[in-house]
């Protein structure tokens, strides 16, 4: 049991260090990309976006490489 | 609507909202400290954090939950509805709080991942006295985390309302594993009947008023449409309809809102596009329809947003006829100018 539940939080955590990598280059130029309506935008908009972005980050990959 | 994103949508009524929401948390942290306090003397400071946190954010998610069904029963509820989504944050924010110092408390003095520890720590998952319920205290946590860091509009348009509608109905996936992780966890230990008959009084009000709202729904949407006429269908008398209101009817399996106003009558789709609120239930506000949710607007004669917004809703085709609304149930696609039907002047 505590083998699996570590092989889990392993992938856990590779998939968020991924998001957290991710998250660089995507606010610097994908999110106007993504979404235009973001050009302008605060830097604490930034900041409260960034956590969904570590999660959701093969979803917005998705999106960007498809525009 | 979207155009250009603030961090946070505030305005006077919504900071009032805020304002007494957060006076409500302060006011039942201090009289559950001081109960806990009183009935308690050896509590120590982690326990009466856990313990206080875990009362709000239960007390909140039961508040979350009621508000939809109180809306459908009654329109004066409507404001609580306008921000629902700050008070869902903050009930995440209180639970995380919870949440953080239970695994801090328990889990973090031993060789073991504190994570791993919630789940390795405790294997008797068969067991119903001593089941480890942490597991789905934290499992909750997990999903009202992913609904507080999707609240903002960002997320509703970037993952789909669809996807957004999806997530975010798990809510009550959450609901049901904090009831479980609360009657299997803290209750255990509990020798006062108060807090089991708090617990199923919470469970039978959610559940009877939704369900209670769900029949009322059902009824209404499955009213007969017996007269047809080229394709057009008699929905109600015009009277039925007050002026600058709506009424929602379901026909051919189209959800469509139909609009009375300024002696017209117009008809759309009637779900809205940011969070899939009944449209019809709104009114018209500013000579656009209003959704009753969080005030996304339309303009009646094509389902447009007014610029600069986007938002498109399907169109549906009116008639009056001796005193009744006809509708024809095929939709013109989003955003179709349709010419408003003029209600003949008696």
């Amino acid at each position: 049991m505590k083998e699996i539940i570590m092989i889990v939080l392993l992938i856990v955590e590779i998939y968020i260090m991924i998001g957290v990598v991710f998250s660089i280059p995507f606010h610097w130029k994908g999110l106007a990309i993504v979404d235009k309506d973001t050009v302008g935008s605060t830097l604490l908009f930034k900041i409260l976006i960034t956590p969904g972005i570590i999660i959701f980050w093969p979803h917005l990959l998705y999106k960007w490489k498809k525009k | 609507m979207s155009v250009n994103y603030s961090p946070v949508l505030w305005n006077k009524q919504k900071k009032l909202y805020d304002l007494i929401l957060w006076i409500g948390i302060l006011f039942m942290a201090v009289t559950f400290i001081i109960f806990q306090v009183l009935f308690h003397k050896d509590i120590t400071l982690q326990t009466l954090i856990i313990r206080t946190t875990a009362i709000i954010a239960f007390f909140l998610l039961h508040i979350i939950l009621i508000i939809g069904p109180l809306c459908r029963i009654d329109k004066r509820f409507l404001p609580l509805l306008y921000n629902r989504r700050h008070l869902g944050v903050s009930m995440f924010l209180v639970a995380l709080i919870h949440g953080g110092m239970a695994i801090v408390q328990f889990h973090t003095l031993g060789d073991t991942n504190p994570i791993a520890s919630i789940f390795t720590a405790n294997s008797n998952y068969l067991a119903i006295s001593d089941f480890p319920f942490q597991v789905l205290g934290f499992l909750a946590l997990i999903i009202l985390f992913l609904m507080a860091i999707t609240s903002h509009d960002f997320w509703l348009k970037n993952l789909s309302p669809a996807i957004w509608k999806g997530l975010h109905m798990c809510v009550y996936l959450a609901y049901t594993l904090i009831v479980i992780h609360v009657a299997t966890g803290a209750l255990q230990y509990e020798d006062n009947p108060i807090y089991w008959t708090l617990l199923v009084l919470g469970v039978i009000t959610i559940t009877g008023l939704h369900l209670y709202t769900g029949i009322i729904e059902t009824r209404k949407l499955s009213l007969p449409h017996t007269l047809e006429k080229e394709g057009y269908y008699k929905v109600c008398s015009l009277e039925e309809i007050d002026d600058q209101c709506g009424k929602s009817v379901f026909i051919n399996g189209e959800n469509i809102a139909i609009f009375k106003y300024d002696g017209n009558v117009s008809a759309v789709h009637n779900v809205c596009k940011h969070q899939m609120g009944p449209i019809g239930e709104g009114k018209i506000i500013d000579g656009c329809i209003t959704c009753p949710w969080h005030g996304y607007q339309y303009l009646p004669d094509n389902g447009q947003s007014p610029p600069p917004f986007n938002e498109k809703l399907k169109t549906y085709r009116t008639s009056v006829l001796d005193g009744s609304i006809w509708v024809h149930p095929l939709p013109l696609e989003e955003g179709s100018f349709i010419e408003p039907t003029k209600i003949p002047q008696s």
